[in-house]
């Protein structure tokens, strides 16, 4: 009796996972689907509609066709970008891009570099029009986001060597916490320097 | 489409040297640079040139997507050109790869300098 309850807990318990499994699995597939997709959606509407109208179709049918396959869908969304920047400075859409008064050469077809620096250059100026004091509104999220990842990784790679390495489970505790407060500190130290310089 | 001067890379070689085992054969972008060693999304821009070369010509397909349960591909083949001259500029090129047996073999000390 106790043998059969065993064997139906065991067997509850083994469809439980393969149902959570499936429904993750199928959660997590979807999700670098719409990942992969939008990506490109991304790319294509980056691009002069010559180009756009040309190949957008073919691009989404070709990614259609492999979304079962994330890493080769993925390594394809990134060579298509590639080949789309690749393609717009070709002749035949140079051409057809021709607008007057751009940048100082008639002939000259942006590239998607120059389309994607020229945006970020209007948001950013776009911003500093906005904020009376651009350094503190920009500077400041990004070297917490440099000190929080830069404090993540020297954290996490002395963890390991200590573990690797040290073989001591009181230091291998300790010395990546003292580590990890002592950049923690000379993060904030750098940080507070250059707000003094910065007022200065 | 006009046709412009083709400057033929070792990726359109791959591309091309694929094509010609079948000329007369409809391919698909994916199928095409799996077969010639590419990575998926790389062979747009060489199909593009090739086209605008006057070597290849492309469609869509005539299926429907919902019998088919997928979406329709654009299929690319050689024309009479573009085979002709895929055929040349491949046995020219590999002419050129060839040693000249005519020419007399350098000594070790020729090699050397």
């Amino acid at each position: 009796m106790i043998a059969l309850v065993v064997i139906a807990a065991a067997a509850a318990f083994g469809l439980a996972v393969l149902i959570a499994k499936a429904l993750v699995v199928d959660e997590a597939r979807g999700r670098v689907q719409r990942r992969l997709s939008r990506h490109l959606e991304t790319t294509i509407a980056s691009l002069p509609e010559p180009v756009r109208d040309e190949w957008a179709e073919e691009w989404r049918n070709e990614l259609a066709a492999i979304t079962t396959m994330p890493f080769t869908a993925a390594s394809f969304v990134r060579h298509v970008r590639q080949s789309a920047s690749q393609m717009v400075g070709e002749p035949q859409f140079a051409l057809a891009l021709r607008r007057p008064g751009l940048a100082g050469r008639r002939d000259a077809a942006p590239s998607l570099m120059t389309v994607g620096f020229g945006a970020k250059m209007i948001g950013l100026a776009r911003l500093i029009r906005a904020n009376p004091d651009p350094a503190s509104r920009f500077m400041k999220p990004l070297r917490l986001a440099r000190a929080v990842s830069v404090v993540g990784a020297i954290s996490l790679s002395s963890q390991l060597w200590f573990a690797v390495v040290g073989g001591s489970a009181v230091i291998g505790l300790l010395a990546p916490g003292a580590i990890t407060i002592t950049i923690i500190w000379f993060c904030s130290w750098l940080g507070a320097r250059a707000r003094r310089n910065g007022r200065g | 489409m006009a046709k412009t001067e083709l400057k033929i890379t070792a990726q359109m070689f791959a591309v091309l040297s694929a094509m010609l085992q079948a000329p007369e054969a409809e391919w698909y972008g994916l199928d095409l640079s799996k077969r010639s060693g590419l990575k998926p999304g790389t062979i747009y821009p060489i199909l593009n040139r090739l086209m605008r070369a006057g070597w290849l010509e492309r469609h869509w397909e005539h299926i429907d997507p919902e019998v088919e349960g997928r979406p329709r591909r654009r299929l690319y083949k050689l024309t009479g050109v573009g085979a002709t001259s895929a055929r040349w500029s491949l046995d020219e090129h590999l002419a050129a790869l060839q040693p000249d047996r005519s020419a007399p073999t350098p000594s070790p000390r020729a090699r050397l300098a």
